[in-house]
Formats: structure tokens, sequence, C-alpha cells
């Protein structure tokens, strides 16, 4: 046994000669539940002003947000950033976020922040449907999402599972908005309607344009994705419930916070800071087709049907109210809204 | 001078079965040749791995040379045990040359002194042109003999020899058996080795001991055993031997073929068995003979006859290859027993 | 050496920390699964369906295994036993699509088949009447690219099956035919056994193809609550209710092998006749290709010409910059097989020596957990326990040694089988000490098992995903999590399709060097 003792030492002490310093000074590790490729842009201007490192680690909010909290007593990340404010309230409520007050913040408007600084939107993204123009006649299209559980639409629509947070954010702005009870009948509805779960927004976005379902519960950044690889896909965006009587479109936000007990804070403030500027947010406004929540910075596909904040009628909720409904909507729907 | 004693050895592999060696004492005397007979399962491969360390025993001690290998409180792992083992399956390293099994146990000549020995080695099986062939190229004879050059390498005091010759052809067989006697007594190399076979065991050893049951039955020379056989396992395993009923009477032993002396003095009145080999017994065809032939085996060099005697008692008389009787042919049978042995009925 | 003692202090050395990996994880997700309320736990499952989910996977892993053995079967006895055309280079690269990880076997036949792929295209309708979307269609992959397994173990006893058998029912009257049936097959019932239930458990505890395929089951329900919530009770509940299951099956596993072992066939002198296949020859021809074609042949064509698609320097640079996280797959492989391979040797070594009985067994249990739920449990237990290790490449690699030791004990195990212990013993009778011996024969012998055994773990570990996604650590991704990320945020698209190319051929190459060698008789596992 001695000569295989001795093998796995050696073997252990030339593992950790080989694993790289992850804590090097000038880094900062951001736990993203964001697409890499697009806020890949920012963060690279970022890594190029200010020469630190950006380390990423890309996965959905729920496993980040697990991670943090375990990783509380010896945190390993150093910014969370989040596709909706509903995670980021929560880990603010565990008190696992640190609180920040970024001057750039000062420009976000206030229902995009945390009252204590615990988190800040950086920018926004709205609850459209997208829609097959081979499919849906301009005419028939739905006005409201609770037009969806016409009968018309059987089988036709699809939306992005529990894991794309967005989903559930929705969920809750109906339930804010509409109350527990008429939620339920409304999701009970579509289920009865056939509606389709796919995996997420990337596959609904691609299903919709192919024409296997004729209208797409997402956010309307993927309505420019869709035109980016294929520009001349038969999609349309609409903005549903506009109407007098309609509760509005919900926006929800990327969010970004630092992360309680950071081993790098003043990177990670940086970091927001850079987010939160007038060139870091144009590169992830650019990059992620998102709307901006800052003034001066243009909307990405404006000429394509794309509006910005204060164009449109938008639901009355805020950040707040979605995090607080949230868990319910999980408990409530999370089993049907899986594939 | 005695090399190697057994004393009161008792092995047991699983609580529950009868042990596997019992009781066992031994005692081989330095350049004696001894081969432990037995049938399968008499225990005589694991008094075999007692010896060479394979197996630790339960109880009582294996000495060499006045030290103790195993006993209790005290054990010495196979590898300073200094004994050199043919196995019955050779185990020869594949991935070793015929000069590196050879060289293998001479780890203490160094790099330099290793290739002279296994030559002179080689030499003396008679493989010298062979040694930088693999084992897989040597035929059966070769391979033993390679083996046993491998356990002969380190001069080692003492070797063991696992059913040496069940491996070949009955000829080559012969042959090996001669060879490995002629170097085992050259180099003066004290042996012991296991058999089922009788006839290998008396032709090559020096004393044999029977085992059944994992107790030694009888230790003898090879012609003791076969004539004066202490125990009826003995006389019935080895050799064919028939038992015929008698009286002790103050004349000698009454049977149905004659009455044979009692050399042993045996209560009078007690009833024995007599034991007749095939070769004690003759026989003359007789129209007023009270056997009869009931059977004749054909064994090239003999005929072995089967006579029913009139109590139904059956014997076997072996007679010249060329004297042919059919079956049924009226018989009279006669013994002639130099050596009366009996066992108790 | 007898069996004096039944643990050694090295035998109990290996046996702690093994059954602290393997337990702690599980032990760690039921503690975490104990907050989770009986009635509201009732309640989600009633609302999760379940009970069809569980059917939905039983229904699935036993399609994969019949449609896996369809496949396989046939073909070893066509390779083995018949004068197919071409049947060494068949027998050679029938192996191969074990190199292709279904999940990407998945993403290829997405590009083909889904909605608006080629093959729809090609027809010019919008979609297949039979949606790759479906149970069915999760069973068709799974099945694909996992039907090697039985293939290998069926073609090696095969090979291995004594000819006099067969001419002994020649003799008593049987035709070819009954031979095949009342004979050959009944004596090939182990081996289809092992590599059936081989089959069964992948597709049991699959998550990348039926997650990529919107086939509901155990893994994808945990995966969804990991990855879109912050509940530990419910995804830990779920996980020791899937775990609990799955040692059942592995329970029936070893329970329906270790009756059918004994009548495995060894040895034989001469190799069996083939059979002529006359005119059906070509059939067989067309159907052996036909496999291959589906199973090695497609999906490489098909992530070429995804490849082709982007221009070269575009691809060229794209495939630099994932250069790193190749590297972090390939040592981590690396250290993960070799680490198992030691463990295994030191099983096997003492296990040869009646000295620790059951550390392979407690490894059998973390080979049959799916890789979604040893991941959460490890990271959670790890992070409790070893805090040094968590968040670090080693988490990963722990990972991969729960997960894979046990095909390394396999390999290790059936090269040591092959060896009388006699060999050993001669060696020790020349004066060498148990390692001395060990190192100058037993090692030398053995070296082809053990490589066997090596690359079957570095190629597994090459390719897990499951458990890698939730235990990587910030920044050090490995390529199969890069495969997907990309496959999730983008679709099976070039890019994604590059680093699978990438990915298989890196897995393909030891493959081939396995194949080479012509190294069989070894389980290959999951």
């Amino acid at each position: 046994m001695k000569r295989t003792a001795i093998l796995l030492l050696g073997l252990g002490l030339g593992l950790s000669a080989a694993l790289p310093a992850w804590a090097s000074a000038s880094e900062v590790i951001v736990y993203s539940a964001r697409k890499e490729e697009l806020i890949r842009p920012a963060l690279d201007a970022f890594q190029k002003a200010t020469g630190i490192k950006v380390t990423l680690l890309s996965a959905k909010a729920g496993d980040l947000a697990r991670r943090i909290e375990m990783e509380k007593s010896d945190p390993k990340g150093d910014v969370f950033l989040g596709t909706t404010a509903g995670i980021a309230e929560l880990l603010r409520r565990k008190g696992l976020l640190a609180p920040y007050f970024s001057a750039a913040a000062q420009e976000v408007p206030e229902e995009f922040r945390a009252p204590d600084g615990g988190w800040v939107a950086l920018t926004g993204r709205v609850r459209v449907l997208i829609y097959n123009r081979t499919l849906a006649a301009e005419r028939d299209l739905p006005r409201s999402y609770f037009d969806l559980t016409d009968p018309k639409w059987k089988g036709k629509v699809a939306v992005a599972s529990m894991g794309e947070r967005t989903t559930v954010s929705w969920l809750a702005a109906l339930m804010a908005l509409r109350g527990e009870e008429a939620t339920r009948r409304y999701v009970k509805g579509l289920r009865d309607n056939g509606l389709k779960v796919l995996n997420n927004n990337t596959e609904v976005r691609k299903a919709v344009t192919r024409g296997e379902y004729a209208i797409g519960i997402t956010n309307h950044y993927y309505y420019l994705l869709q035109l980016q690889e294929d520009p001349h896909g038969p999609v349309g965006i609409l903005y549903p419930d506009q109407g007098p009587d309609g509760i509005g479109t919900p926006v929800f936000s990327i969010t970004a916070g630092i992360i309680k007990g950071a081993k790098h804070p003043d990177a990670a403030r940086g970091l927001v800071d850079f987010l939160l500027g007038a060139q870091g947010n144009r590169l992830l406004v650019q990059g992620e087709f998102e709307i901006p929540l800052i003034a001066g910075i243009p909307v990405p596909g404006e000429d394509k049907g794309v509006k910005g904040l204060g164009q449109f009628k938008k639901a009355r909720v805020t950040q707040v109210q979605l995090a607080d409904l949230e868990p319910r909507v999980e408990k409530l729907f999370g089993p049907f809204l899986i594939p | 001078m005695e090399l190697l004693t057994l004393e009161d050895v008792t092995k047991r592999y699983a609580p529950a079965q009868p042990p596997a060696v019992d009781g066992l004492t031994l005692t081989v005397a330095q350049g004696e040749i001894l081969a432990l007979l037995g049938p399968s399962g008499c225990g005589k491969t694991t008094t075999l791995r007692l010896i060479a360390g394979f197996e630790a025993p339960d109880s009582g001690r294996v000495v060499m040379r006045g030290e103790t290998m195993a006993g209790p409180g005290s054990w010495i792992p196979p590898e300073r045990r200094g004994i050199g083992i043919v196995f019955q399956d050779y185990a020869l390293f594949p991935h070793l040359t015929v000069a590196e099994n050879v060289g293998f146990g001479l780890q203490h000549l160094g790099r330099s002194g290793r290739p002279p020995r296994a030559r002179q080695i080689l030499e003396l099986v008679g493989l010298e042109t062979f040694a930088s062939r693999y084992p897989h190229e040597l035929s059966g004879g070769q391979q033993q003999r390679v083996a046993l050059a491998r356990a002969l390498a380190p001069a080692p005091a003492l070797i063991l020899l696992d059913e040496p010759f069940s491996n070949l052809d009955a000829d080559l067989r012969a042959q090996m058996r001669e060879e490995v006697e002629r170097i085992l007594r050259n180099t003066g190399t004290t042996g012991i080795f296991v058999t089922h076979d009788q006839e290998e065991a008396f032709t090559l050893a020096d004393r044999v001991g029977v085992l059944n049951e994992g107790r030694l039955e009888q230790l003898d020379a090879p012609e003791t055993i076969y004539h004066h056989p202490a125990t009826l396992f003995v006389a019935e395993f080895v050799g064919a031997a028939d038992f015929l009923p008698g009286l002790v009477t103050p004349y000698g032993i009454v049977t149905e073929l004659g009455v044979f002396a009692d050399t042993e003095a045996r209560r009078l009145g007690k009833k024995v068995k007599v034991m007749l080999r095939p070769d004690d017994v003759t026989f003359v065809p007789s129209s007023v003979g009270d056997g009869t032939i009931v059977r004749r085996d054909f064994r090239g060099s003999e005929n072995l006859y089967c006579i029913r005697l009139p109590s139904g008692q059956r014997v076997h008389s072996s007679q010249a290859s060329a004297t042919l009787y059919p079956n049924g042919t009226r018989v009279r049978a006669e013994a002639h027993v130099i050596h009366v042995v009996t066992f108790p009925a | 050496m007898t069996v004096r003692r039944r643990w050694s202090p090295a035998g109990l050395a290996l046996a702690a920390p093994t059954a602290f990996f393997v337990i702690g994880p599980l032990g760690f997700l039921m503690w975490m699964g104990l907050a989770q309320e009986r009635a509201d736990f009732l309640e989600r499952a009633r609302d999760l369906d379940l009970l069809m989910v569980v059917g939905q996977v039983a229904l699935l892993a036993t399609l994969t295994t019949v449609w896996a053995c369809a496949l396989g079967v046939p073909l070893a006895w066509l390779t083995v036993r018949t004068d197919l055309p071409a049947r060494r280079l068949l027998h050679w690269l029938a192996p191969l699509p074990l190199a292709i990880p279904p999940y990407i076997g998945a993403l290829v036949y997405q590009i083909l088949l889904a909605p608006g792929g080629m093959a729809p295209r090609f027809l010019g309708t919008g979609s297949l009447p039979v949606s790759l979307y479906s149970v069915a269609g999760a069973a068709w992959i799974l099945g694909l690219f996992t039907y090697p397994y039985p293939y290998l173990l069926v073609s090696g006893a095969l090979e291995r099956t004594n000819p006099a058998l067969e001419e002994a029912a020649r003799g008593a009257g049987l035709s070819p035919r009954h031979v095949l049936t009342r004979v050959t097959l009944p004596l090939l019932r182990p081996s289809l056994l092992a590599g059936a239930l081989i089959v069964f458990l992948y597709g049991w505890a699959d998550f990348g193809v039926v997650s990529l395929l919107r086939v509901r089951t155990l893994t994808t329900i945990i995966y969804e609550y990991v990855q879109g919530t912050l509940d530990w009770a419910l995804p830990a509940a779920l996980s020791v209710f899937l775990t609990v299951i799955t040692i059942l099956v592995l329970l029936l596993q070893l329970r329906v092998l270790g009756r059918a072992r004994y009548t495995q066939i060894v040895g034989s002198a001469k190799p069996a006749p083939r059979i002529a296949l006359g005119a059906w020859r070509w059939l067989a021809f067309a159907y052996a290709w036909g496999v291959l074609t589906l199973t090695l042949l497609l999906p490489l064509g098909v992530l070429g010409y995804q490849v082709s698609r982007l221009p070269a320097s575009d691809m060229g640079a794209f495939v630099l910059t994932q250069w790193p996280y190749f590297v972090n797959s390939l040592w981590t492989a690396v250290a993960g097989a070799s680490l198992a391979l030691v463990i295994a040797l030191g099983i096997g070594w003492l296990e040869g020596r009646g000295l620790s009985r059951s550390v392979s067994g407690l490894f059998q249990v973390g080979y049959a957990i799916p890789g979604t739920v040893l991941g959460l449990g490890l990271a959670g237990f790890l992070h409790a326990t070893l805090p040094w290790i968590y968040a670090t490449p080693l988490a990963l690699i722990v990972a991969y040694l729960i997960l894979y030791i046990t095909p390394a004990c396999q390999a290790v195990k059936a090269a040591l089988a092959q060896l009388h212990p006699s060999i050993e013993e001669a060696a020790r009778s020349l004066g060498r000490g148990p390692l001395a011996a060990f190192r100058a024969v037993t090692l030398p012998l053995i070296k082809p098992g053990l490589v066997a055994g090596w690359l079957l773990v570095f190629v597994l570990s090459m390719r897990e995903l499951a458990a890698t996604l939730i235990v990587r650590p910030p920044g050090f991704d490995t390529l199969p999590v890069r495969i997907w990320i990309h496959a999730m945020d983008v679709g099976p698209e070039p890019r994604a399709a590059a680093l699978a190319l990438v990915l298989v051929l890196t897995i393909a190459l030891p493959w081939l060097v396995l194949l080479s060698r012509r190294l069989r008789g070894i389980s290959p596992s999951v």
C-alpha cells in the first residue's frame, strides 16, 4: 500500500501544482445567468479598460443563487448577474448581497433598484409575444396574454421552462396585477389549450419562426436575435395588453448585485460602475438587444418595431413586487413549467 | 540430518468444514525425496502450501533447519524461506524469456552474476539453447524443465513439486521423472512432491507419505507401503487389493483360500480380512475347481483375471500376458502370500 | 495469502474514504430532502405526474435497451460468426460510436431531423411526421449511441464460446437454425443481459439526451428545479427518490448477473466455423453498414458539414478561444483516469487477498447515481466537509472518480482474473515480497487491461456533463459544458458542432488506440 500512497500523494501534489491561481488580485468573478456571448463585448471592454480579468461562471440563475447561498461563509464569486430581479431580491433578503450605491445607479429609475442598494438593474427586457407571420394574420393576433386561452390558439403557443427566470417573473406579474385565483385559472386555461413548454427562450424563438408554433411568449430581444440570425425570417413582435383596460406589458431587468464578502469588492464595484456607465451600458444594451434604462442610450431594433421605455404601456408592477410573488409562482406552477 | 519438520500442523479453511490438514506430523531428512500421495482433497497440496508459506497453519509448527517458519507467534513469509517450488501449471512468467525466468530468483547475484548462474542451471536441465525463447514457444516438457531450473537456480535447500508431471504425456512423463530425480540427486536437493499417482510416488521417492482427509495414514519406504500397508485405506489406495474374510485359529488364519500364518499373533476367534494383491493369487484350470473366471482385463504386459469363489467373494489374479482363459472357466485358486497383512473385519 | 482477516488496515484505509465520498453526497441530499414537507411533496408529486414520469423513464430505458440490442446483437453475430464481407473492418468500427456521447448524437439528429432541420428542408416539408421530441425519439438516439455495449459484450462472448458445444448440438441432430436458437443464443444470455442492463441503466439515468429532446424524466425535473429555483428541499427529495429507485434497479442487475454468470463459457482451442450467409450476405452487409451510417458516418458527416458552413478563419479563431476548456477537460480526465486506476488497482490487489470485500460494491452505487444527482449532492457535501476541494477542479476529479471507478475496477479485475495465483506465488517463492512480486510479475502482465481501463475512464470523464455542470468552479468549464452552453444559448449551430467534433475526435483517438490493440473482454460501462 505504501507505493500506492506515494503515488497518490505525488499525483495530488502534481495536480495542485497544475491548478491555476484563481484568486489573483486583479480579477473579478462573475456569476452570470446571462447568455455569455451577449454580455461578452461589455465584459471584454471592462477587462481592456481596467486590466481586471473577468472570470465567468455561466449557469442558470437558480444554480448560481444556490451556490451563493452555500458559499456564504467563504464566497467564491464577486458579482451576481441575474436575468430578472426576482432571484437577486431573494438573495438580498437572505443577506447575501452587499449594498452598493453606485453613483451611476442614480440614472436608473427607482423601481429598478433595490431600496438598500443590494442590486441594481442594468438593462430592461420586455415580455412580449412573438408570432409567425405566415401562421398568424395581423388582424387575428391576440391583443392580450389572456387571449391565448382562446381555442383559436390551441396547441399553437409556446413558452420557455421554469429554468428561464423570465417565465416565472411573467406569471408573477400577472399574479400581482390580477391576483392568484385569476392567474391559476389562466394557467389552467393555457394548459388546457395545449401550451407547449420548451427548454428555453432560444427554442421558443426558433420554433415559432420555423412555424411549429404560431405564438411564443418570450422576451423582446429574442425577436431581434432571431432577425440577426435569419434576417428574413417570418417573425413578428407584439406588445400585449396595451389597451385601456389591459394590464400593460411587464418589463424585467438584468440585475447586478455584489456578493456579500466578495474577495474582490473593489473590482466588483468597478464592474458595476462600468456596466452602468455610458460606455459599458451602451455595449451591454447593444450586445444583448435590451432596452436601456438610462437616458441617452439608443434602443436597439427601434427600426424593427422594438419600443423603448415610455413608448409602450408598461405593466404597473415593480421588480420587488415580482420578487415577492416568484416563490409562490414556482410552487404553484413549477410542475407545469417543465418540458 | 533432518531438514524439515511439521509438528502437529492443522489447517482449516472454514470453521464449519473439517480441517484440510489435521494434526500432521512428519520429518524430512536432508537430501531425501519424499512423495505425498493421496486422492484429491486429501490435503496434500495444502500441506505443500503450508510448507511454502502460502498458507498459515491454525496450530502446530513448521520448522526448517531448526528455525520455526510458522507457528504460534512466528511467521516467515514465503520469500524468506528459501524454498523452491515447481507449480502444477509451471507458472512461468509469460513476459520473461527462459533465461530471465531462471534468473528471476537470483537478484542477490546482481546484474552481472545472474546470467552465468542461469546458463549453468539451463545446462543442467539441457535447455541452454533456449535461453532467449519465451515460455509459450516451448513444449510442455521444456516448460517443465524451465520451471524446475527456475526453482533450482537460487540453490534452495528444499524444493516442492506440486503434481509436477500431471500435464505431460505418458511417455514424456516417465522420461521427465527420471530426469528430475537425476537432477535432484546430483544437486543434493531435498524434494517433496505431491501426486495422486502411486507409480510416480514409488519410482521417484525415498519415502512416501499417504494422506487421507488431512491425516497422515502412513509414512514409509515405497515397498513397505505396498507390502505392509498400515491401514485399510492405504491398502486400498496403493495398488489393487482384495480382502478375504478369515478367522484367527490356533493353526493360523483360516480363509476360503487356505490357512495363512498369523504373523501378528491376533486374538483367537477374531474375524479378520486378509489382504491379497493380484500377484499373490494364482490359479490352475480344473474341472473340479470351485472358482470361476468371471472377467479378464487385458493390461498389455499382463492379464488380470477376476475369480468368483464359492462364497461369492471375488479375488483378482494377475497372469502373464499370453495366458488366455475364457470367462466361465472352472479354476482352482491359490494364494501364496509372503507378507500376511490383515485388518480387523 | 490466506483469508486471515476480513479487513486489513490497508483495506480500511481504502474503504473509509470510499464510503465517505459515495455515501456523503447521498447523505447530504437526504438531509436536505428532510426539509421537504411530506404533504407538500405529495402535492408537487401529483402536479409533476411523478408516477407517470417514472413510467415514462422506465419505458424510455426499455425502448432504448431493445433498440440497442436490436442494433448490436445481430451485428455482433454477423461480424464474429459469419462470412460477412469486410467483417474485420466492421468489427473494428462497430464499437466506435461510443466515442460520440449520446447528447452530441442528440444535437446531430436535431440538426438533421428536427423541424426546419436538414432532412425536412431537403424534403421540402416543415417537419417530419414522427417527432424527434418524444420518448421514442430519445430512445432512438440513446439506442444508436449505446448499442456498442451489447455489441462488445456479445461479440466477446461469441469469440469465447466453445465451438464443441455447437458441434455437440449438431451431433444431437439439431439444424443450424435450431443450434442458433437453442444453444448459441442461450449461451450468450449472460453477456446479453449484462450489455442490456448497462444500456438500461444508461437510459434510466440519462440527462443530456432527454433534456435536449424535452422528454420529462426525473433527471430533467431535478435539473429544472436546480436551474430555476433556489429551492433545496424539492430537488433533494426528488434526488433521493431517484437514487432509491436506481439502487433497486442496480440490485436487480447484480442479482440477474450474479445468477447468470456461471454459464459464461471461456476458452476454446479453435475458433468456431463461420456460417456462410449465401444470398443473404449482401442484405447483411447493407444492414451492418446501415447501423454504422446511422451511428458513426452520418453524425461525423453532419458535424463536419456544420463546421464547414462557417468561414475557416472564424472557425479557427473560435476553436482557439475554446482551447483553455479543452485543456481543462483533458487534464481533469487524465487525472481522474489515473487516480481511478490507482485506486482500482489497490482495490483489486486487496480484494484478491480477501482484505476488503465491499469497497467495489460501494463504488457500484456511485456508478449508478445519475450525474445530476451526484453533482447536486457532491457540491453541497464537499462544501460542508472539504471546503478546500469545493469549487476547485479537484471537485470534478472527485466526481469522475465516484462515477467511473467501477469500470476501472472491472478492467483491473478482468485482467487479474486471467492470471493464475500461482504466477504471483512463484515470484514469492523466488524471494520477492508481496509488493515486489506484484510489481515484477503481476503489473506487467495486467498492463494491457490497465491501459484499457484507463482509456475507458478517460473517455467517460472527457464526456461527463451532468455532474460537471453543477460542481465546476468559476472559470473552469470543460468541453462538454461549453457545448451545452452553446447548444442551449444558440441551439445546435456550427459552433456547438465544432466543439462537439473536437470532443468526439479527442475521445475517438484513445478509442482507436484501444481498439487497434484489440483489447477486449472488459465490459465498457456507462
